[in-house]
């Protein structure tokens, strides 16, 4: 690793910033790794391809397992790169068998859906450490910016989703209305295996679009933690004060001096070094014993002895009762938590109460409206009661006197023609209803009778009694509605007419009886 | 008696040529007997109709037909996005020869007016037509003028195309007595309509071959005598029942107001007549309710998204409405 060679700044970064570096990065070498990773993983996925047609859908999901592993020679690409060399094509290719190996089992296992694979990456591969050291190397270089990495990869699955839904909604846009495509029948018909393979397509296209950033993203974050860990900015800093304090023809032979000199001098902060800048003697003056004495004076100055106190409340091991008094407040703050508690489930209770109670009130105020939605269910489900009172008449039977022929013809004697033929009109209302003619409040007499008439089509015994109906119904319309008064010998046969086709004991009565 | 002889001589004799004038129109326009009905319920009752449906369906081939039958005057306005409310009702002009104002009387001056297509007009177009159909009257700087007599509108308009068009506001709505849905004929009627019109000579609709059965004072007595036809108070209750129920009905946003009480009632009155009836019978008020009404409530939100029409909840109003038995 030469750091006068790297090709980006290097200065400790925020987590956030530091992807966005990785996301340069990737554009920068977008095309050598994309290049990699389709000569690796496109012949792969044609294979996959040719699986048989119930299996066809394995192809994607294959290969987005094994990216952990076809991510290793971008990483290489991108390891090299960034310390000025990149490498070729046939040289990543050439390493790749080598990388791959390299705890293959374990990155493609249990170590698969690790969320910070990308950060991780560099450990195995870069750095080589396996077992106990690994863990150590991660643990610390995940004491910090390591959410990012996480973030990373579920945004790199939601990019990738999002990616090959939106080509498919694509593609779906360009087919005329005239094809007459349907779409979630697509998804689920076992005919269309075409659709499969486009379906695969778009998601091998998202993987390998997003592919480059994920590693990338992930080498950066990694990057940046070892800069902040191994203060690589100040290391860096020094070279190039050496470099431009040292006199040119002497640079071959005064290097391993300065790379001592720097490899001491790392250990001291910034800001020393940079207010010894003007006061640093020549690199040729120093020696061992001077740098000794003078990194002694640096230990034992203020920067090395500063003391914080930090405080952690600690429970003591004091008398039990005494911890007891104290912990009253607490005990009494949790039984009064728990009083508060059971009165909020009564309260839900309550709450659940009011809410059915409500539920009940809606579909009672809006009866009507909810019946609207079932026209023809309500009647089929229960039959209708017989109605005791409708259009505001008494339809009971006991409201009818025991000879309504008799009735109605004294009625009519007496001039009284309107009561006489509501009467009679009532009455035949009453037998109607007996006989299960469902009749209701919004009813016509026109509508009744030709309810009535279709009566008589499945009881044609009733006719002659509808057909007095027929002529009672004109007769009453005429009389209550046009105010013409009724013929007296047409009234006077109604009036009697009524006892022999509609009394329940007389046959044809009988028959509309029911 | 004898008066009441002498009405129900002149209210038979009025239902036999208001008969007469039906199967006549039934000559040139077939399969929509119910819609000449009702455009004949309002002609007699002095109201006007909205006639919804798609087009070529022959509304203006009844209109004309109408108007041949009387001997009226017919014209016919197409409403378009540019059209000015002096376009429909007329207009001062100076005359330079004369050099006085003089004024040009649009084509509202007739007796059957067709407004095709009147929801292509913006508002105030629209709005032109309030007066007269109300007063049966024009203002034109300040000047009134009436119309021809009898005077209706029919006015069309199209359920498909609902782009680049303005909804009738409710008070312009309001004035029609009837708003009549005119749907395809029946394969049998589309046949013999078919077989009609190849058989005429230059492939016309047959108008010549309708009569002129009456003038248009003839028409006014109409009206008159079904202003006779009898209404009993149970009918009246009924009417105003079925009214203000709309306005306490779940599901309608805004009922109807009393104009709609007083077009139900005329509208059933010629019906009545129509029928041959010397008086309102429920089945009458029934009958017009749907078309006297469904142009009058709003739906409420939840009814008009889930695609309830009015005619289904005026349907369950008058279910619910209890008819007059006494």
């Amino acid at each position: 690793m030469n750091l006068d060679q790297v090709t980006i700044e290097i200065r400790p970064r925020r987590a956030w910033e530091a992807v966005d570096l990785g996301l340069l990065m990737a554009r920068r070498w977008w095309w050598p790794m994309t290049k990699v990773w389709l000569l690796l993983t496109l012949p792969l996925f044609l294979l996959f391809n040719l699986l048989p047609q119930d299996w066809l859908w394995l192809s994607t999901v294959i290969i987005w397992w094994l990216k952990p592993l076809f991510e290793r020679p971008l990483l290489h690409i991108l390891s090299q790169a960034v310390f000025g060399y990149l490498p070729t094509t046939r040289e990543t290719l050439a390493a790749f068998p080598a990388q791959a190996r390299r705890q293959l089992f374990l990155s493609l296992t249990w170590r698969r859906l690790s969320l910070t694979r990308s950060m991780d990456l560099p450990v195995i591969q870069l750095e080589g450490l396996k077992g106990e050291r690994r863990k150590q190397r991660l643990r610390i270089l995940h004491r910090e910016d390591s959410n990012p990495a996480t973030w990373l990869t579920l945004i790199g699955v939601h990019v990738e989703s999002f990616l090959s839904l939106g080509l498919l909604i694509l593609l779906y846009a360009f087919v005329p209305s005239e094809v007459g495509l349907d779409w979630v029948d697509l998804w689920f018909s076992e005919e269309a295996f075409w659709f499969t393979y486009l379906t695969n397509a778009c998601g091998y296209f998202a993987l390998s679009l997003v592919a480059p950033f994920y590693v990338a993203c992930g080498f950066s974050l990694y990057l940046n933690r070892r800069i902040k860990l191994e203060a690589w900015d100040i290391d860096i800093a020094f070279q190039r004060i050496v470099n431009k304090r040292r006199p040119q023809p002497q640079a071959q032979t005064t290097a391993a001096l300065a790379i001592v000199f720097v490899c001491f001098l790392t250990l001291l902060p910034v800001h020393d070094t940079q207010a010894q800048d003007s006061a640093t003697p020549p690199a040729q003056t120093l020696n061992r014993e001077s740098a000794k004495v003078a990194i002694e004076a640096v230990l034992a100055g203020d920067d090395f002895h500063q003391k914080d106190t930090i405080r952690y409340p600690t429970l003591s091991n004091k008398d039990e009762k005494e911890r007891e008094s104290k912990l009253k407040w607490l005990r009494e703050l949790i039984d009064a938590v728990a009083a508060v508690l059971r009165l909020a489930s009564w309260l839900e209770l309550l709450l659940w109460a009011g809410v059915i109670a409500l539920l009940i009130w809606v579909a009672f105020r809006y009866r009507h409206w909810l019946a609207a939605y079932l026209p023809q269910r309500v009647p089929e489900t229960a039959r209708r009661a017989r109605p005791v009172t409708l259009f505001g008449l008494d339809l009971s039977r006991e409201s009818l006197p025991d000879d309504v022929s008799a009735q109605a013809v004294s009625l009519w004697q007496q001039g009284e023609q309107r009561p006489a033929l509501a009467l009679l009109y009532r009455a035949c209302l009453i037998r109607l209803l007996d006989a299960g003619l469902e009749i209701e409040d919004g009813h016509t007499e026109r509508e009744c009778l030709r309810l009535a008439h279709d009566y008589t089509r499945d009881h044609p015994a009733a006719t002659e009694a509808i057909a007095y109906f027929d002529e009672l119904t004109q007769c009453w319309q005429r009389l209550a509605y046009g105010h013409i008064p009724v013929d007296e010998a047409a009234g006077l046969t109604l009036c009697r007419q009524w006892n022999s086709l509609w009394r329940p004991t007389a046959t044809a009565g009988e028959t509309v009886h029911g | 008696m004898s008066d009441d002889i002498s009405r129900e001589a002149r209210l038979e004799q009025a239902s036999a040529l208001a008969d007469t004038l039906l199967q006549e129109i039934k000559k040139a326009l077939i399969g929509q007997d119910l819609i000449i009905e009702q455009v004949l319920v309002a002609l007699i009752a002095r109201g006007h109709v909205l006639i919804e449906g798609v087009p070529g369906l022959g509304k203006t081939l009844l209109v004309r037909s109408l108007a041949k039958c009387f001997g009226g005057q017919f014209s016919r306005v197409q409403f378009t996005p540019d059209l000015m409310p002096s376009d429909v009702t007329g207009h001062a002009m100076f005359n330079m020869a004369k050099q006085e104002f003089e004024i040009r009387r649009g084509p509202v001056f007739t007796h059957l007016l067709l407004a095709d297509e009147i929801n292509r007009a913006p508002a105030k177009t629209q709005a032109a037509l309030l007066e007269v159909m109300q007063e049966g009257q024009i203002t034109i700087e300040g000047e009134s003028f009436k119309t021809g007599e009898p005077f209706m509108v029919l006015a069309t308009q199209n359920p498909v195309e609902q782009e680049g068009t303005y909804p009738l506001p409710e008070a312009e709505l309001d004035r029609f007595m009837l708003k009549v849905m005119i749907d395809y004929p029946n394969e049998t009627d589309e046949q013999a309509m078919l077989r009609q019109v190849s058989g005429q000579a230059q492939g016309g609709f047959g108008l010549e071959h309708i009569r002129t059965l009456l003038k248009p004072s003839h028409v006014l007595s109409l009206q008159k005598v079904a202003e006779q036809v009898t209404v009993d108070d149970q009918i009246l209750h009924y009417v105003v029942k079925l009214v203000r129920t709309t306005r306490e009905w779940n599901g309608i946003a805004r009922g109807a107001g009393p104009r709609a009480c007083i077009a139900l009632l005329a509208a059933a009155r010629a019906y009545a007549l129509i029928k041959g009836n010397t008086f309102v019978t429920p089945d009458d008020v029934k009958t017009m309710y749907l078309p006297a009404l469904r142009h009058r409530i709003l739906l409420s939100p939840e009814l008009a998204i889930e695609g309830v029409d009015a005619d289904r909840v005026l349907q369950s109003v008058m279910q619910q409405v209890e008819a007059p038995r006494h």
